[in-house]
């Protein structure tokens, strides 16, 4: 048997179960991090009857919606951060074409920060967090 | 000098006209990621057009001609990072290419900081310019010259311009955005045998032992210790207590990174790690894991 295992065999045997986005990966965009605009709101986030249906992403769309103030100070690395009308992270959960629905580094980011939040982090070591796993 | 003239104004209709046109030596772009540095090359597209000898002849590239590797206006080479060149310090920026071609021995190549400069009008040799000897080598006629980078690592990789029958190789080196490596003292309080359970929607689906141990200077975990198939993976540290699988090739050289799709976050108890958590690109546990030795 050659010892020599793919990235296939590697994630499957370690992980079987996980059905893991690659596509995303070459074109993360890091950068600087937006500072969060003074008295910003989540009241553009999608609501969990605008997610077209995706049960699995109500949790996240809420956490978002929970802390503004710190998804807004958050690049996102997913590429989309130089996109027309984007400021931060939040960008990505907000109106009909948000981000989130569709790209999974957008919600593993969001749902990174919601839990470090929780944890009692910093916004400064929620943004080191994301730049060391999605950067 | 009038078709010299002559040859500058069409060339300057030509780069501004955005319209389809027909050109001798067609405009290309040549982009490379390695490791988060981008390379860039931007070019126009000489053929040899019939042309059996390129170099040394009157009808392409003269000998002792500083010569840009393409066409019109001069090739560029632009990179976001400093890398190296044939271990050459290149900084971030963009830069004119020119090579200096010789019969005999080595030819030099040369990237010069100021850049949209006509092929015609190559710069003279000056201390901000990049200079050094490459060789040349035999390779199959190609009719376009072209710039690729056939050969691929982790942290570099061979840029090539061929054409006709010459072929020019230099090693390309990066700076890595990891450090594989750490000291033994920062090493020790993740060393031991664990043992892990996968988790799938919450539910644990089986236990396995997970080793971690310190080889050449290098930080290296493995799933299974009853399986010849799974070798050591380095664990590279992307942030205090966390990890990311780097898998080696058969060279032994990590030729990946897996993050975000698996991270290793540890729990120390009195420095020592305890119990970690690996976490998808999701933010799920995919698998929980504490200390037995």
């Amino acid at each position: 048997m050659s010892h020599t295992f793919s990235r296939r065999q590697f994630v499957a045997s370690a992980v079987a179960f996980l059905f893991l986005p690659r596509g995303a990966r070459a074109m993360r965009s890091p950068g600087l991090h937006p500072s969060p605009r003074p008295g910003i709101t989540a009241a553009k986030v999608l609501t969990s009857d605008r997610l077209d249906g995706k049960a699995d992403l109500i949790d996240v769309f809420d956490g978002v919606r929970e802390i503004p103030q710190v998804i807004d100070g958050i690049r996102c690395q997913c590429g989309c951060a130089t996109s027309d009308g984007f400021y931060s992270l939040l960008s990505c959960y907000e109106g009909d074409k948000a981000m989130a629905k569709i790209c999974h580094i957008c919600q593993g980011e969001g749902k990174l920060a919601i839990r470090l939040h929780r944890e009692g982090k910093s916004l400064d070591e929620i943004r080191a967090a994301i730049d060391a796993k999605f950067g | 000098m009038k078709v010299r003239l002559l040859a500058m104004a069409l060339t300057l209709v030509t780069a501004t006209d955005v319209h389809a046109q027909i050109r001798a030596s067609e405009m290309a772009t040549f982009t490379q990621m390695i490791d988060g540095t981008k390379i860039s090359m931007t070019y126009s597209r000489p053929r040899a057009r019939g042309r059996d000898t390129l170099f040394g002849s009157r009808k392409a590239v003269r000998w002792g001609e500083v010569w840009t590797p393409g066409a019109n206006y001069a090739t560029t080479f632009e990179v976001n990072r400093p890398i190296t060149l044939d271990g050459h310090a290149v900084k971030a920026g963009t830069y004119s290419v020119w090579m200096v071609v010789r019969q005999t021995g080595t030819w030099t190549m040369v990237l010069d900081p100021k850049v949209r400069i006509y092929h015609m009008e190559p710069p003279d040799s000056n201390a901000t310019q990049i200079r050094f000897d490459v060789k040349t080598h035999d390779a199959p006629f190609l009719d376009v010259l072209t710039w690729s980078m056939p050969e691929l690592r982790a942290n570099g990789g061979m840029l090539t311009m061929q054409w006709g029958r010459t072929r020019v190789d230099m090693n390309l080196d990066v700076q890595p955005s990891y450090a594989l490596t750490m000291s033994q003292a920062d090493a020790e309080p993740y060393v031991g045998v664990w043992e892990y359970a996968e988790i799938d929607s919450g539910k644990v689906k089986a236990t396995y032992q997970f080793v971690i141990d310190y080889e050449n200077s290098t930080l290296k975990g493995r799933w299974h210790t009853d399986s010849s198939y799974f070798k050591h993976f380095a664990l590279v540290k992307i942030a205090p207590d966390w990890f990311a699988p780097g898998v080696y090739d058969d060279k032994g050289q990590v030729y990946e990174v897996y993050k975000p799709e698996l991270v290793l976050e540890f729990t120390r108890e009195n420095g020592r790690a305890t119990s970690f958590q690996a976490r998808d690109d999701q933010d799920s546990i995919v698998m929980r894991g504490k200390r037995i030795k």
